[in-house]
């Protein structure tokens, strides 16, 4: 309910119209409130820390690079605004531009290093041509003093080789906190030169006495932060964005699949640069004054980890909400206690424990309040009534269709082939299996699909798949020449939580994932695609961990299905997974595909016979030799997986289909449960 | 001639001198974030504001009593070996890659929380400092200030960083001692090679890691109050100390001890040469580029394994 209210409000024309709304009234606010400037004032500091938030945000939320020295470019533009305002005869307006330039030229110096055609051994070239220009220009000084626009040979020498040294240091490619004190060095670095340079008067810093209005303030900075927010929302939906996020969550994992990191790393760093300068030359337009102390300070990144954090890192909207939170605190809060940053250090400590991923976060999980949350509050409200009116649920025909349990259990191929090729005439039948136990899972109206692949193969610890939605291409690596397989999936994020959780309590040592384009398995792709195409049911993936015997995969259905029950659910269990093994020594025609062995074959289908007679206790004693000789498939886990899911009660078998998958036995079965 | 190779002779022996003198006091400085960072693979951002809070100690204590600066110790220690420990039991267990996790956020958030917490309390520290005290600079006053040792006619070194360079050393190896021979420090290196394996032999790794963060602490204690004693100080000096700490761990290699004196040594002597040749303020910079290049050609220290 309130997830459908939240989602509606956040898409759609309704949040659409919002927004449209919000930004006429911020446009018009000027002309309304004409005189008071104190109310336009806070919104104008408002957009300025957004975009100064937005940056930050690129660099640690997207490319995962924690920067405490973007300072460095609200120094250097706020600088290059006063110098071109004070030395030339541009007006400020005009002068704005270089402020923004400033910032983008200093990040471009530091990623000089990280471009393609300097790397490595190439690099000496630029410094050598540098190094020359250097020392002609220390010539020309020489004989013609006026030259120097520095001032004096100390800060001539000291800014030149500073800036060599820069461009020519890999910084960017520092992890961590590495990169959070490199790049909190190099501000210091250029501070300390700032701080000695006549030019912008020394440590006593500059005036920037312009006729600016604030209403002009006002609406450029609006414009900025519109033009920055729609530049990053751009980037992210772009291929860019996606390989932003890879590199984010894991550098080597997106490097193995061809990202091109140095390169993704520099536009982020560039944009960063280029929105900084651009909002501290606005900053500065208003403060009038900026001294080198004030301009290079680390606190300007206590601001910026502030606004990101409290608004939620890694999201577009995050550094807006975290501006206006920043501004509340800092100068409303602030203005009756004196001590802003005290309460912004406490305020952002108390934030990572309680709400780590920021008003976005809340605002996130208020929207994945999904349909099963929902179903089991109703579960909850209809228990409620049927105490209350004394009417039995089991009596209730209507209820029994609300009853939490297992209501369809099903084994199904753990090789994609037929989902990849689907015309072929081999795997119709299999097709037609699939179709059939699809019909069979949606008339059993289930809350939630528990599904354990035997294809996603897992070492350290039991995975479960924890993000909300997950969506995307997967290519299968034996199958590639059949294409890629598309998936959409959505997961029941609270029952593997819970999942996790009990599974650790039973000292199966469990993690959640929830990583952004996390690779799902081709079993289950096609096992999903087949099943539950139009993802109506959200599912619950569990992992194959290649340590885990067949009584702990059995132990581990238990604890899913008991969770999923807890939680008031109707469950459907899938074991994703083939019969007979089979080894690609020789080339099979697909059109003409069959089990590898005769043996293999009767093997198969004397598994599937007890399967139908429902001899439980013969099957699993039959087991082990089968998974010997015929090498089934992970020693048919995806069978204790079932076992243990139905808590080893599972009822005569129908089977849909059983065929061969590229020499493979593979079947669709359909328990009955019970 | 002679007289011009004379004075170039001093300049050099005196840069090395009391760049060695400065660096034994950079590395009591670092000890205690290489411990952090080398058992919790924790980098402590407050921990120049740590060592500014040490020496406000001592000052709140030499207002009230007028005893000798280095009997101070006996109270700053166990003060800060407290917070140290009070702190990582409360806070800092709770934001690490496992914490986050647990927690169902993205490892590299993991990687970011406890850098994120520490900088917050970097802020409350030096805030906290400003609103109790102001923001006059005070200092630690001794009768050492000024003393030196005479070694030759043109060459000399000052009592104190003399007297600071033998606690370095000392502070080095018993903390050196401590993880190698005692109980505590040998849980206390297992936890940091291994946690896992560390919990599975029954030891309790927040309590381990709280003992190591007390210890840190009680090293910061010590470099706060000969900070206090060598200059003047304020309560936003934080960060530049926590830089000097950074770069003497950088040189030296991330969590190494005998690292930390080199590179202590290595940091002090750059900068001293640099001030002597370029101009004073050019011992800052000589310092932050040498690190810079440090970072940049050997992030895991000139001295790791």
């Amino acid at each position: 309910m309130i997830a459908r209210i939240v989602n509606r409000l956040l898409s759609g024309w309704i949040g659409g119209g919002l927004l449209g709304v919000l930004v006429l009234v911020l446009l018009l606010l000027p002309v309304v409130l004409e005189g008071q400037s104190y109310w336009l004032h806070l919104l104008f500091t408002v957009f300025l820390f957004a975009v100064f938030g937005h940056a930050w945000n690129l660099l640690a939320g997207y490319g995962g690079l924690l920067s405490f020295g973007n300072q460095v470019f609200v120094g250097l533009g706020g600088f290059a605004l006063a110098l071109v305002f004070y030395y030339s005869p541009l007006d400020v307006w005009s002068s704005l531009p270089f402020a923004g330039l400033a910032g983008l030229l200093f990040a471009w110096l530091l990623a000089i290093p990280l471009s393609e055609r300097l790397a490595g051994r190439n690099l000496w070239k630029p410094i050598v041509i540098a190094v020359a220009l250097w020392i002609a220009y220390e010539v020309l000084v020489f004989y013609v003093p006026a030259a120097d626009v520095f001032g004096s040979s100390y800060v001539r020498r000291v800014s030149i080789l500073l800036l060599i040294f820069l461009g020519a240091l890999p910084l960017l490619r520092l992890q961590g906190a590495y990169f959070a004190i490199a790049t909190w060095l190099v501000a210091e670095s250029v501070a300390t030169v700032f701080n000695e340079w006549q030019v912008v008067g020394a440590g006593g810093g500059m005036q920037i006495k312009s006729d600016v209005t604030l209403r002009q303030l006002y609406y450029v900075s609006f414009a900025l932060l519109v033009i920055a927010t729609l530049v990053i929302w751009r980037l992210l939906r772009s291929r860019y964005g996606l390989a932003l996020t890879a590199v984010r969550d894991d550098e080597e994992a997106a490097r193995t699949v061809g990202v091109d990191i140095r390169r993704m790393k520099t536009v982020v760093f560039l944009l960063a640069g280029l929105f900084t300068g651009l909002a501290a030359g606005l900053y500065y337009m208003d403060a009038v004054i900026i001294t080198p102390p004030a301009a290079f300070t680390i606190s300007w990144s206590a601001y910026f980890v502030f606004v990101v954090v409290a608004g939620g890192m890694g999201t577009v909207a995050g550094p807006i909400i975290g501006a206006v939170i920043f501004v509340i605190i800092d100068r409303l809060l602030a203005g009756y206690t004196g001590k802003g940053l005290l309460v912004l250090g406490l305020a952002s400590i108390v934030l990572m424990f309680v709400m780590p991923r920021g008003v976005m976060g809340i605002v996130n999980w208020l929207r994945h309040l999904g349909p099963d949350e929902t179903a089991q509050t109703r579960q909850r409200w209809k228990h409620f009534g049927q105490v209350l009116l004394g009417v039995g649920g089991r009596s209730n025909s209507r209820a029994l269709d609300t009853q939490p349990g297992v209501v369809a259990a099903f084994l199904v191929p753990g090789s994609p082939l037929p989902a990849l090729v689907r015309d072929n005439p081999a795997w119709k039948p299999l097709i037609d299996g699939y179709e059939s136990a699809r019909k069979a899972l949606a008339a059993a109206k289930p809350d939630v699909i528990v599904l354990y692949s035997t294809q996603w193969l897992a070492v350290l610890d039991q995975l479960w798949q924890g993000r909300p939605r997950i969506a995307g291409q997967h290519v299968d690596e034996n199958w590639h020449e059949y294409g890629a397989m598309r998936y959409d999936l959505r997961i029941d994020t609270n029952l593997a939580r819970a999942c996790v959780a009990a599974a650790a309590e039973a000292g199966i040592k469990s993690r959640l994932v929830d990583y952004d384009s996390f690779p799902i398995d081709s079993g289950t792709i096609a096992a999903m695609g087949f099943l539950n195409p139009h993802k109506d049911v959200p599912v619950l993936i569990a992992a194959n961990n290649v340590y885990h015997d067949f009584d702990t995969t059995r132990r581990l259905g238990e604890i899913a299905v008991e969770q999923a029950i807890a939680q008031g659910k109707r469950v459907a269990v899938i074991g994703v997974g083939g019969l007979s093994g089979a080894i690609f020594r020789e080339e099979i025609d697909i059109a003409q595909d069959h089990i590898a062995s005769a043996t293999d074959d009767t093997w198969n289908l004397d598994i599937l016979r007890l399967m139908e007679a429902g001899k439980t206790e013969e099957l699993l004693a039959e087991l082990p030799q089968f998974v010997r000789e015929a090498r089934a498939d992970f020693g048919m886990k995806h069978l204790a997986w079932l076992l243990g899911a139905t808590s080893g009660r599972l009822g005569p078998a129908k089977v849909l289909a059983y065929g061969a998958t590229y020499g493979a036995g593979a079947a669709v079965v359909q328990f009955s449960v019970g | 001639m002679n007289e011009d190779l004379y004075w170039m002779f001093i300049d050099i022996a005196n840069g090395l001198l009391s760049g060695s003198m400065l660096g034994g006091y950079y590395a009591v400085i670092a000890i205690g974030l290489a411990l952090n960072f080398g058992v919790m693979r924790l980098v402590n951002l407050a921990h120049g504001d740590w060592l500014i809070l040490a020496g406000y100690l001592a000052v709140a204590l030499l207002s009230v009593a007028p005893i000798s600066p280095f009997l101070t110790l006996i109270l700053v220690i166990p003060v800060m070996y407290a917070i140290g420990y009070l702190i990582q039991r409360v806070l800092l267990n709770r934001v690490s890659v496992q914490a986050a996790e647990r927690k169902g956020l993205s490892p590299s958030f993991g990687l970011m929380s406890p850098l994120l917490v520490t900088f917050g309390m970097s802020i409350v520290i030096a805030q906290g400092l400003l609103a109790v005290f102001d923001s006059n600079a005070v200092v630690i006053r001794n009768d050492l200030s000024y003393a030196a040792i005479r070694l030759g006619e043109d060459l000399s070194v000052s009592t104190l960083r003399l007297i600071f360079f033998v606690i370095a050393v000392v502070m080095l190896i018993v903390v050196q001692f401590f993880l190698r021979a005692t109980h505590m420090g040998r849980a206390i290196r297992a936890a940091s090679d291994d946690p896992e394996i560390a919990a599975l032999m029954g030891m309790n790794a927040d309590k381990v890691y709280a003992v190591a963060s007390g210890i840190s602490l009680a090293t910061a204690g010590v470099a706060g109050v000969m900070i206090g004693m060598s200059r003047s100080f304020q309560p936003f000096d934080g960060p530049t100390f926590l830089l000097i700490a950074f770069g003497v761990v950088i040189l030296g290699g991330l969590g190494s001890m005998a690292g930390a004196l080199v590179g202590g040594l290595i940091l002090g002597i750059v900068q001293v040469l640099a001030g002597t040749y370029f101009g004073p303020s050019a011992q800052l910079v000589g310092g932050y580029i040498l690190i810079l290049l440090v970072l940049a050609v050997r992030p895991q220290g000139l001295f790791a394994r």
